[in-house]
């Protein structure tokens, strides 16, 4: 998708028609929209979304006002008045006309409009034609849910990883990603296939099929309500989470509350440390164990074995290569060391023939050599193995001491935070306490539920083979117990297809938001996209998570927007090259961003400035003159191929005119005029 | 999964697709040209009967 025109046509604060040029060249992917508060930079930002989908986002006022409010005070009583927003295209060689527009007849002051209208438009090799259903259209081309990732508010950037907003986020990966069309075949239509074929075959192959199918049947039925049950569960633990965050930030911001609660998240940090250290020496003791766990059983074996080859070697019952020259020089000179003649084929030369043979095999030398060398190592193994575990020993109680310590700790602030003489502070405090309880228990029966239902899934699949292999005596009952196997076969593949697909596209979103934000943040801090698809923040590489400031969610939210846009091209130049069964989607997006550096420090924002034009091959930004000065400046401009300016004309009296000095050249930033409008204006790059 | 595991997570989805029996990976296929096709209407109607159909064809 590149865009390449937005013309608005008296659409909120626009008065007339003014045209956004948006096609960009090659290196320089943006076009920069200067405007002061109020000029309309939301509402640019909306009528991309308002064409595309015919919703406004959540911070616009009076969002029935579409219609300029000049347009129709202007229109007499009867008249018609329009408004409207047209956004061309290029997507996939094609080029797409998106108009939403709405049309009334003035009847009174205020605007009680009509449905808006819909006409989107597709041009191939020169020739339009209308497009019969233009949403659907569009949501194949860019799916609402995906618009956050696409058009956003740098200031409300934040707001995708906190809340309610994590779960859109994460079907909205799913969906570019190309795993929403696995999950829902595998969460709704192979099952659904499955069902009815499974229903058709037990009507007709008798009491076995009817009797598996019946059973099944009970415990989906309990998999549907343990599904719910994860459902309410989740949604418990987040607003959980929600409330104990709220209470402690409370805490934080309470003059006598704070300096406690400050100590408390220091401890929390430090609890949270020395919990991930007392795992990792936990796996640590389990690998040593699982690796060289029996090494601790062999004391006495290796001494008893020395001691025995030890006593061979005296008793010259051990052969060695010394005893076998013996034994050839006394066979040669005919005699035995005690001067007694050992001639051939005497009981003697026979027995001095048989010690000759064994002492002459190096192999068994070799490993009564070995075993020797062998045990003797395995005794400073079992050294080894045993100061380790004891070390690890020692450290796991020095932490679970430490641990105790914190946690006794943390209960004394919260003794002390209760006792706060200030209402305030008890409530909050005790708020917390009952919401962490809450959390706790919430979390603790998620996991029970989970389990069961991984137990259903075992009893679930065991029934299914059950199905596939009971013998029928119905042909039609036969054909449809291979046809529910058919569709068996592809859900169970299905099901792995999903694991890995996820587990590939998390990993490599995660390398990428990391290179991202690592670019921007001047703090050492590591974002991790969880494997749930949540997106983490942590003060050092698997250390506990950063309390992060508005800013830094920003930072965060820029990384990720920019890490999805790489990845969903990426994706997208994959699919272009298979024609196999194919599970990518992905595609090319432009990024539309108001604000884009919200909140952000003016270092920051000279890093952002610096990321922005790598993000993705289009980026419209719309931006205020506070927002862009200097280095920041500069670094915009070298990679605009377009600006405008959003001219603000006011009829205030007295309201001084005000310039924007773009390129070393001052353009008209505040204007005098009859009445309150916006211009856009395109400056000479 | 380990994350050497999901390096090669791509070639995987491809194995597992092939170690399918030849009906299946046609089923596979159809499936997911169905599920794109469909993918911005929330409750396709037709969807399931269409896989249906395409199983019977397969599995006479």
């Amino acid at each position: 998708m590149k865009l390449l025109k937005l013309t608005v046509d008296n659409f909120r604060v626009f008065h007339g028609r003014h045209v956004l040029r948006l096609d960009v060249t090659d290196g320089k992917p943006a076009v920069l929209i200067f405007g002061m508060n109020g000029a309309g930079k939301t509402t640019l930002l909306n009528a991309f979304t308002w064409a595309l989908y015919g919703t406004f986002t959540s911070d616009v006022e009076h969002q029935e006002r579409i219609i300029n409010d000049r347009a129709w005070a202007d229109a007499a009583f009867g008249a018609s008045v329009h408004a409207g927003v047209k956004l061309e295209f290029e997507h996939e060689g094609v080029l797409v006309t998106v108009l939403r527009e709405v049309r009334a007849i003035k009847d009174s002051e205020g605007q009680d409009l009509p449905r808006p209208t819909l006409t989107v438009t597709e041009t191939r090799h020169g020739e339009s034609s209308e497009v019969k259903n233009g949403q659907d259209r569009i949501e194949k081309i860019l799916p609402e849910g995906l618009r956050r990732f696409f058009f956003f508010n740098g200031e409300r950037m934040e707001r995708m990883f906190t809340g309610d907003g994590t779960g859109d986020v994460q079907d909205a990966i799913k969906t570019l990603m190309g795993l929403e069309m696995i999950e829902r075949a595998i969460d709704v239509h192979l099952p659904a296939a499955s069902r009815k074929l499974t229903a058709a075959a037990k009507k007709l192959g008798g009491g076995r099929l009817q009797q598996i199918a019946d059973t099944q049947d009970q415990l989906e039925q309990q998999k549907l309500a343990i599904d719910r049950e994860l459902l309410k569960l989740s949604a418990d633990v987040s607003a959980y989470q929600r409330e104990v965050e709220a209470a402690e930030k409370a805490l934080l911001e309470n003059g006598q509350a704070a300096p406690l609660q400050k100590r408390r998240v220091r401890l929390a940090k430090e609890l949270e440390q020395e919990k991930n250290r007392y795992q990792e020496l936990q796996d640590k003791q389990r690998r040593v164990l699982a690796e060289r766990g029996f090494i601790a059983f062999t004391a006495g074996i290796d001494q008893a074995v020395i001691d025995l080859a030890e006593g061979m070697r005296r008793r010259q019952e051990l052969p060695s290569g010394i005893q076998r020259d013996y034994i050839t020089g006394l066979l040669e000179d005919g005699y035995c060391m005690c001067g007694t003649p050992v001639p051939a084929g005497s009981p003697a030369h026979t027995a001095l023939l048989e010690r000759l043979e064994n002492a002459g095999l190096a192999d068994v030398q070799a490993r009564w050599m070995n075993l020797r060398g062998n045990a003797a190592r395995l005794i400073d193994a079992r050294k080894a193995l045993l100061d380790e575990l004891r070390e690890i020993s020692a450290e796991l109680q020095a932490i679970e001491a430490k641990i105790n310590d914190l946690d006794a700790e943390e209960s004394d602030i919260a003794r002390q935070l209760k006792g706060v003489d200030v209402v305030d502070v008890q409530k909050l405090e005790d708020r917390r306490k009952e919401f962490d309880d809450k959390r706790i228990e919430a979390l603790g029966a998620h996991r029970d539920a989970k389990r069961g239902k991984e137990h259903l899934d075992e009893e679930i699949t065991r029934l299914r083979r059950q199905f596939h292999a009971a013998k029928v005596e119905d042909t039609e009952a036969q054909n449809l117990q291979r046809q529910v196997a058919l569709v068996d076969e592809v859900l169970e593949a299905f099901r792995r297809i999903l694991e890995v697909r996820t587990a590939e596209v998390r990993q490599q979103l995660d390398a990428k938001v990391k290179g991202v934000f690592s670019r921007i943040c001047i703090k050492p801090f590591t974002p991790e996209l969880t494997p749930n698809f949540e997106l983490k923040l942590h003060a050092t590489t698997a250390g506990p998570a950063a309390i992060r400031s508005t800013g830094e969610n920003q930072i965060l939210g820029l990384s990720f927007v920019g890490a999805v846009s790489e990845m969903a091209k990426e994706i997208h130049n994959r699919k272009q090259k298979t024609d196999e069964a194919n599970l990518d989607e992905g595609g090319i997006y432009p990024v539309v961003m108001d604000a884009p550096f919200g909140n952000l420090d003016i270092e920051y924002q000279d890093q952002v400035a610096e990321s922005l034009p790598q993000l993705t091959s289009q980026i419209v930004t719309l931006l205020s003159q506070s927002q862009a000065r200097g280095r920041v400046l500069e670094h915009l401009q070298t990679a605009a191929s377009r600006i405008y300016v959003l001219r603000s004309v006011t009829s205030k009296e007295g309201a001084k005119e005000q310039n924007i000095t773009i390129n070393d050249r001052a353009v008209p930033y505040v204007s005098r005029g009859d009445f309150e409008h916006t211009v856009l204006e395109e400056v000479t790059v | 999964m380990s994350k050497e595991g999901a390096v090669n997570a791509q070639e995987t989805a491809k194995e597992i697709l092939n170690s399918l029996s030849p009906e299946a990976r046609i089923l596979a296929k159809r499936v997911l040209e169905l599920e794109r096709e469909f993918l911005h209407v929330k409750n396709p109607t037709l969807l399931t009967p269409k896989i249906i159909e395409a199983v019977k064809e397969l599995a006479k």
